[in-house]
């Protein structure tokens, strides 16, 4: 049906070849790939808050996993990336990772002019991370996030790309035939007003909703919208209960800063962690690596040892590194020393307490390597798509993948959109999502957004979160299906401007429909594997569970109902490496 | 709880149960209508260990005003987005702990020189504009671009080792805030931008050099600064963009031509002498000293 504006008050359209929903790494990079492959494109970043500054890449410390030297390999740092996933990868996405991550760096840095930090001879330095057989993570000081994104967003104002900051997406827009997206619903947040932003192709790169939890790591804005748009909108979704916990979190008390991430290079150069004990309590769960074991060993581990009575005063563990030196720890990590000392902590002389924190979504939309999803005219890239880290992300995987993607979206978008003729939008959908939208500022009395948001984080650490059970996954489900049903009666005070109640009523609903699909994975997967652990079933099960699980809801009418949810479980394709082919697991040098 | 999954133990973090001070935050409210005055208004908030001033808005937010308008993201002073005025200085939010303003009055009110998009929340865009007046961005030379590798540089020696420690800008604003010149002259890049000019111009793999001198050099341009340190005393990375523009005055000086240049070179080299070695002569220095030495 063909659009016609004047039909919807309050609208605003805007007309553009590319929109890319998500301004960190993966957003950026795409803007820059596309505007770079076809100058003529007309381009459109939408992010929450500002563009290259707001989201996790920003947020990046230790840095990102790159193979440039010529004793390490593309096999081993593949192997690496398996081993770590426990084989749940997309064993061709990863591969795309190890072989294209050098490629990207080096781009970044003779292109973008970012600088990494070098050796006394010159070269790139890098350091050792956890869970990896090669000291590969490049770097910049301990906050490497802010280099990239400095230098990406400098790049920006190189070319022609529109920044729509302040804006959300609500959702995408369905074609009529049910089977495509024809652009996105923006919300200007700033004014209040909405934007219909028709587009030929989309990119979904808005990070995950790892901030559900109670203690969470990543930046405050983030609320899983692109998986939760792309999942109402019928997009493939995969893996969805593989959920990342970083174990060194910090603990500040009440303070926001709670959660957020002290560096895997702290574990990398030889922490310390000890429980309330102060038991080196590693070597019960992992005596040959110890603190250098995977993220989601060693977070897991001090939660066993917090929840078994062992914590510190206030529910963590000890981190300690100053047995290396307080002059070393202050050259090597002046960044979480900083960090640290704000809140009053001296993290070079004394041991700080941490918590395991939630902090990546390895699942999300199932992605072809070209980061097509299983809908027409929409791609995702970094953390809202699925498959290069499988149950578990090494850490310095992250950002590689953001950039990576990024730019492979970016090109592969820049060449479907040759081809690709405008599709035509929906005007129905359009009309009833904003209603939707604009039903929390009508209702007079209704729920608090804030303190359903709060009711989720504690309801997702208990029982959807580092140990699960059946029992446990049952109960969240219904539970979370009952603060869906309440999110839709949420009240929120009047006025469109920059009304922080009424983007919470928006993002707790996402982050509780992406909740929803996490425990019902969850549920499904009744072994353990990676970051995925359940106490009834504490082993992996190679036999019945080498498989991923894939959901899909059912888009048939294309209302805002819910639709039921499609289940396909599928063997992981073991295309390049198997498991019995995997050496035990090697220290990292 | 589950019946099989551990159950936490109860939760009363020892700190917490410390009772906290009760202090007083205004804040500058921009007005509901169009065109109206923007007015202070005043919260109480219990105070709590390790508040910083984010969480004292967060709590405000929360339990007293769901009207509040305020920018942030990252909550640990990487995204640059919570820059305000607290008790007169420029600050991120989310760095400044409450309890070391070492009083119990806060105020905090919108960046200076910026449009106010609602209370807190200003509009970046006229800094983002002065900053795009440098040309910003790298541009390789031609053999780096086509290079293959990352470039071989050593760290800590000749230009890196002023350029190093003038990069980390995140973007807040706080710097061009704190500048009176900014406030003064709209065509004044500001510290921010100035100090990127910096970098790029120390960067042997930049292949823009003359055009960012040149924007540097223009009338507006790095010689309108004050040398007031205003911007580096409030960067909260500790940068010290004054300190950038002085050297960047140097560079251009020296790439400038003409019957006045003589002298005015004799001049600045003079005032350098007074002012005592810059970060780029110890570079020098240690260069010459290592080249000596090896």
């Amino acid at each position: 049906m063909p659009f016609k504006p004047e039909t919807l008050e309050g609208l605003h359209e805007l007309v553009t070849d590319l929109l890319i929903i998500g301004g960190g790494g993966a957003g950026v990079m795409a803007a820059l790939h596309a505007c770079d492959a076809d100058p003529a494109l007309d381009v459109t970043i939408v992010v929450k808050g500002l563009v290259a500054q707001s989201g996790c890449t920003r947020m990046v410390q230790g840095g990102y996993n790159a193979v440039l030297d010529p004793r390490d390999s593309f096999e081993q740092h593949f192997a690496d990336t398996i081993k770590g996933g426990a084989f749940l990868n997309n064993q061709e996405l990863a591969w795309i990772l190890v072989t294209e991550a050098p490629v990207r760096l080096i781009e970044l840095e003779n292109r973008y002019g970012c600088f990494f930090d070098r050796r006394a001879s010159g070269e790139i330095h890098q350091k050792p991370f956890a869970g990896q057989s090669f000291d590969r993570t490049v770097h910049r000081g301990d906050l490497t996030g802010i280099e990239i994104m400095s230098r990406l967003k400098d790049q920006l104002f190189a070319r022609h790309v529109r920044r729509l900051e302040e804006h959300r997406a609500l959702e995408l827009l369905p074609t009529p035939a049910g089977d495509g997206v024809a652009g996105a619903l923006l919300l200007d947040m700033r004014s209040g007003d909405f934007v219909l932003a028709r587009a030929r192709a989309v990119l979904v790169a808005t990070g995950g909703g790892a901030t559900m939890y109670k203690i969470a790591a990543p930046s405050l804005e983030k609320a899983g919208d692109g998986v939760a748009m792309a999942w109402r909108a019928g997009a493939r979704l995969m893996d969805m209960e593989m959920m990342q916990f970083h174990p060194t979190g910090l603990l500040a008390g009440r303070s926001r800063l709670t959660g957020s991430v002290l560096e895997e290079g702290l574990r990398g150069a030889g922490a310390h962690l000890k429980n309330g004990l102060g038991e080196r309590f590693m070597a019960r769960y992992d005596p040959e690596r110890m603190e250098r074991s995977t993220r989601d060993v060693v977070a897991r581990a001090s939660y066993m040892e917090i929840m078994a009575g062992r914590g510190t005063p206030n529910g963590g563990v000890w981190i300690d590194v100053s047995h290396l030196g307080a002059e070393n720890v202050l050259r090597q990590f002046p960044g979480m020393v900083e960090r640290c000392r704000s809140v009053g902590f001296d993290l070079a002389r004394a041991p700080v307490e941490v918590s395991p924190t939630a902090h990546f979504h390895m699942g999300g939309i199932a992605i072809t390597a070209d980061c097509r999803t299983s809908l027409q005219g929409l791609f995702a890239a970094g953390e809202d798509a699925a498959g290069v880290h499988g149950a578990n992300r090494l850490g310095g995987n992250g950002v590689a993948e953001s950039i990576v993607f990024g730019a492979r979206s970016g090109d592969a978008m820049a060449a479907y959109l040759r081809h690709r003729e405008w599709p035509d939008v929906d005007t129905a959908f359009v009309q009833a999502a904003m209603a939707a939208a604009l039903a929390p500022l009508q209702r007079v009395r209704g729920e608090d957004a804030f303190a359903l948001r709060e009711r989720l984080g504690q309801l997702t650490w208990e029982k959807v979160g580092l140990v699960r059970d059946g029992t446990g996954l049952r109960q969240a489900l219904a539970e979370l299906d009952d603060l869906y049903e309440r999110c839709g009666h949420i009240a929120v005070h009047a006025g469109r401007r920059l009304n922080a109640e009424w983007q919470q009523a928006l993002d707790v609903r996402n982050l509780t429909e992406v909740a929803r699909l996490i425990a019902r994975s969850a549920l499904l997967r009744d072994e353990s594997r990676g970051s995925h652990y359940r106490s009834d079933f504490p082993q992996p099960d190679d036999e019945r569970w080498l498989k991923n699980i894939f959901l899909t809801r059912d888009t048939r009418g294309n209302g805002r109902t819910d639709g039921a949810v499609r289940v396909d479980v599928r063997p992981v394709e073991l295309t390049r490496l198997r498991p019995a082919a995997v050496a035990a697991p090697s220290p990292s040098s | 709880m589950s019946a099989t999954a551990p159950t936490a133990p109860p939760r009363l973090p020892q700190e917490e149960r410390a009772r906290g001070r009760t202090i007083t935050v205004q804040v500058l409210r921009s007005a509901a209508e169009p065109r109206g005055k923007p007015a202070y208004q005043a919260y109480r908030v219990e105070t709590f260990p390790r508040m910083s001033v984010l969480d004292a808005l967060f709590t405000i937010q929360r339990e007293q005003d769901r009207t509040l308008a305020f920018r942030y993201s990252c909550r640990l002073g990487m995204c640059g987005t919570c820059a305000v005025i607290v008790n007169g200085r420029e600050a991120l939010a989310c760095q400044t702990q409450v309890e070391r303003l070492g009083t119990d009055q806060i105020t905090i009110r919108p960046l200076n020189y910026l449009p106010v998009v609602k209370d807190l929340v200003v509009d970046l865009e006229p800094f983002f504009e002065r900053y795009r007046a440098v040309k910003p961005f790298f541009v390789p030379r031609e053999e780096v671009a086509r290079s293959d590798r990352p470039q071989v540089i050593k760290q800590g020696e000749g230009e890196r080792k002023w350029v190093d420690p003038a990069l980390g800008c995140i973007s807040c604003g706080i710097c061009f805030s704190a500048c009176a010149v900014v406030g003064l002259n709209p065509k004044f890049p500001g510290p921010a931008a100035l100090n990127r000019a910096y970098t790029l111009v120390g960067d042997v793999r930049d292949g823009a050099r003359d055009e960012r001198l040149a924007a540097a050099a223009a009338p507006d341009g790095v010689w309108r600064c004050h040398q007031l340190f205003a911007c580096a005393s409030a960067c909260p990375r500790h940068l010290v963009p004054t300190q950038a523009i002085r050297e960047l005055r140097m560079e251009v000086a020296e790439a400038m031509e003409g019957p006045l240049v003589a002298p005015l070179r004799w001049l600045m080299r003079r005032k350098a002498k007074d002012d005592g070695p810059t970060l780029k002569d110890e570079g020098r220095k240690a260069d010459a000293v290592q080249a000596r030495d090896a």
